[in-house]
């Protein structure tokens, strides 16, 4: 029977299930039985001493070892993956656009993490998007059918509710800004319980993957909104308020690493595009994602976003997740060709 | 309403031999997010009553499509705010009341009467944009009525940079009490100065938000006072750089990063001299 609420149906369940077949195992879906959860298990993010963020800049050709070079800088990989870890990536991936149109992580950022995780002994790899278009012609066009190829990690695209679990975000929200004024969340006052992806919740290791992306609602879509690309009641956020809901998302699910894909910038029309699309040729590493989006509105040039422009940034602030002045941060910016 | 979004879409086969590849799905307010997910916000907040979602292929099949959406706003004024969104940075393009393509022609955008119409591809091959370009022509033709952008726009002072004039009807500059306002960039006060003038209901609640204004900016450094209109202030803010806020009878006009306070109050002043309060 249809399930009215969520808006899908068994069948549609089992398609998904049959793709994961059909297209060679590229597809995974993860049953796990776990139960009482409300917290994920990826380990604390660990800043290195003397960064808060490093940046690399290269060419088009070299988008790969940006990535490496600025998770080398941050630290290396390893201080973020042990061996046999199950890690979790966020890309994005949920849109029938191709690379160049940027309403996508680079498929080169995307399997440069991948490659540096296996080397890193993870022992399992799932890459999380909520699909919103066609999930098989989404990972297709936006290359990240081709970004997994030949590695051990898989694509999910979790649209059936029996692959989350709810978690109580208002529990995790702090009760006072860093300002000293008593704050109530959102999610408690009008009691949003939120659902998040089981493998999301038990990964050891979980990496946020965003690309740097104008957004008519939000303002941007960097690192704090794209987590709402892995939750199940996004409506609720829409419907109570945009920006508290995502900064008290951002209290409750925190990102071992930050890998955010400013390779490109999708300066308007985001977060589908196809708009109007720069080039910065940069990767951002951090575990700060208030720092993370505050630094990389810097891309979006056409409109000129500046961090106070985005009340989630100044929200997330005056909680504590976060720092937004950049003149606070300790910036490692390179290029990939530097020694 | 569905049939009105309906109907200015070109039948299968009659652009060129272009075929629908399904039957088309109107979107409401209520299911609009499932076609451009928290985009839909913003759409709704510009009157969206309906969308009408189609793809055509050259036979009707395949994986490549052009993609129309074609969107009923309501009122002219709301759709010219949305285009408005649409063709910041964008190549100007002759179609309907006014339109803009991609730099990398990969998507179209116009408005015409309460109507946006945006086509988009995920291939650069030239049948698939040319298409696109002829599919765009004849949504066009199918639509009727008057295109009145915003009166507002021509408030605006002198050295506005072509294209970047939009309609924001909330959280300009980012302040959520600034809403209902015509902007514009100068590049002559810096290259992403931005001149805001917000017209309000009456005086006094123009007096409001610029007292929530002035509020906002205490923390700031440099703050002064300055004769412009009713009131005004001068700041150096910490992100938005030199800023000037004047409010005149039920307008409040102001200006973001700019590089220089001079050219920011030469700006400001300009705008505030051609409103009548």
């Amino acid at each position: 029977m249809p399930d009215q609420k969520q808006g899908l149906s068994r069948r549609q369940f089992i398609e998904v299930a049959a793709g994961a077949t059909a297209l060679g195992g590229l597809y995974s879906l993860n049953f796990v039985s776990d139960t009482n959860f409300d917290r994920m298990r990826a380990r604390d993010a660990v800043r290195p001493a003397g960064v808060d963020l490093s940046v690399v800049e290269g060419g088009p050709a070299e988008y790969a070892a940006v990535t490496e070079r600025a998770i080398k800088e941050f630290g290396g990989i390893e201080q973020f993956v042990h061996k046999g870890d199950h890690v979790v990536l966020s890309p994005n991936m949920g849109w029938m656009r191709t690379p160049d149109q940027a309403a996508t992580t680079h498929p080169d950022v995307l399997r440069s993490v991948i490659q540096l995780c296996e080397k890193a002994g993870a022992r399992k790899i799932t890459c999380i998007d909520y699909t919103l278009d066609d999930w098989k012609l989404a990972f297709d066009i936006c290359g990240a059918k081709d970004a997994v190829k030949g590695t051990i990690a898989t694509l999910l695209s979790p649209t059936e509710s029996a692959l989350y679990k709810d978690v109580d975000i208002a529990a995790l929200t702090p009760l006072t800004t860093t300002d000293g004024h008593d704050y109530e969340s959102r999610h408690k006052y009008n009691q949003i319980m939120q659902k998040i992806p089981r493998d999301m919740l038990l990964a050891d290791c979980f990496i946020c993957m965003p690309v740097v992306k104008d957004h008519e609602a939000a303002v941007i879509t960097i690192s704090m909104k794209k987590l709402m690309g892995n939750i199940w009641n996004r409506k609720d956020y829409h419907r109570y308020g945009l920006h508290d809901c995502i900064a008290e998302l951002n209290c409750a699910v925190k990102p071992t690493l930050i890998v955010a894909d400013a390779t490109r910038a999708l300066q308007t029309r985001g977060p589908k595009g196809p708009g109007e699309v720069t080039q910065p040729n940069k990767v951002v590493v951090g575990i700060d994602p208030v720092a993370v989006d505050s630094y990389c509105c810097q891309f979006l040039t056409t409109k000129g976003i500046t961090p106070d422009q985005v009340p989630h940034l100044m929200l997330a602030n005056r909680l504590g997740r976060g720092e937004i002045d950049l003149n606070k941060l300790k910036l490692k910016e390179i290029g990939v060709h530097d020694a | 309403m569905a049939s009105s979004v309906l109907g200015l879409l070109p039948p299968s086969g009659s652009v060129n031999g272009w075929k629908l590849v399904k039957i088309p799905h109107v979107y409401t307010p209520t299911s609009l997010y499932e076609l451009i997910d928290g985009e839909a916000d913003a759409v709704k907040s510009y009157g969206f009553i309906t969308c009408a979602d189609a793809h055509y292929s050259p036979d009707g099949s395949g994986q490549q499509s052009v993609d129309i959406n074609v969107y009923d706003m309501s009122k002219p004024i709301n759709a010219f705010g949305l285009f408005s969104h649409d063709r910041q940075g964008a190549t100007p393009l002759s179609i309907g009341a006014g339109g803009c393509q991609t730099s990398d022609g990969t998507g179209i955008s116009f408005w015409k009467g309460e109507y946006l119409v945006r086509l988009a591809v995920t291939t650069h091959d030239a049948t698939y944009l040319g298409g696109m370009k002829s599919l765009a022509q004849a949504v066009s033709a199918l639509i009727h009525g008057s295109s009145e952008p915003p009166a507002l726009l021509r408030s605006l002072p002198s050295g506005v940079k072509p294209g970047s004039e939009s309609y924001e009807l909330s959280n300009v500059a980012g302040h959520e009490f600034i809403n209902n306002a015509v902007t514009g960039r100068y590049p002559s006060a810096g290259s992403s100065a931005e001149l805001f003038i917000a017209e309000y209901p009456s005086g006094s609640e123009a007096a409001g938000a610029y007292t929530k204004y002035l509020a906002y900016e205490k923390s700031n450094t440099g703050l002064s006072n300055l004769s412009i209109g009713s009131q005004a202030f001068g700041v150096l803010d910490r992100f938005s750089r030199n800023v000037v806020v004047s409010q005149k009878g039920r307008y409040l006009v102001g200006i973001v990063r700019s590089d220089r306070m001079a050219d920011a109050q030469g700006l400001v002043k300009a705008a505030v001299g051609k409103l009548h309060g």
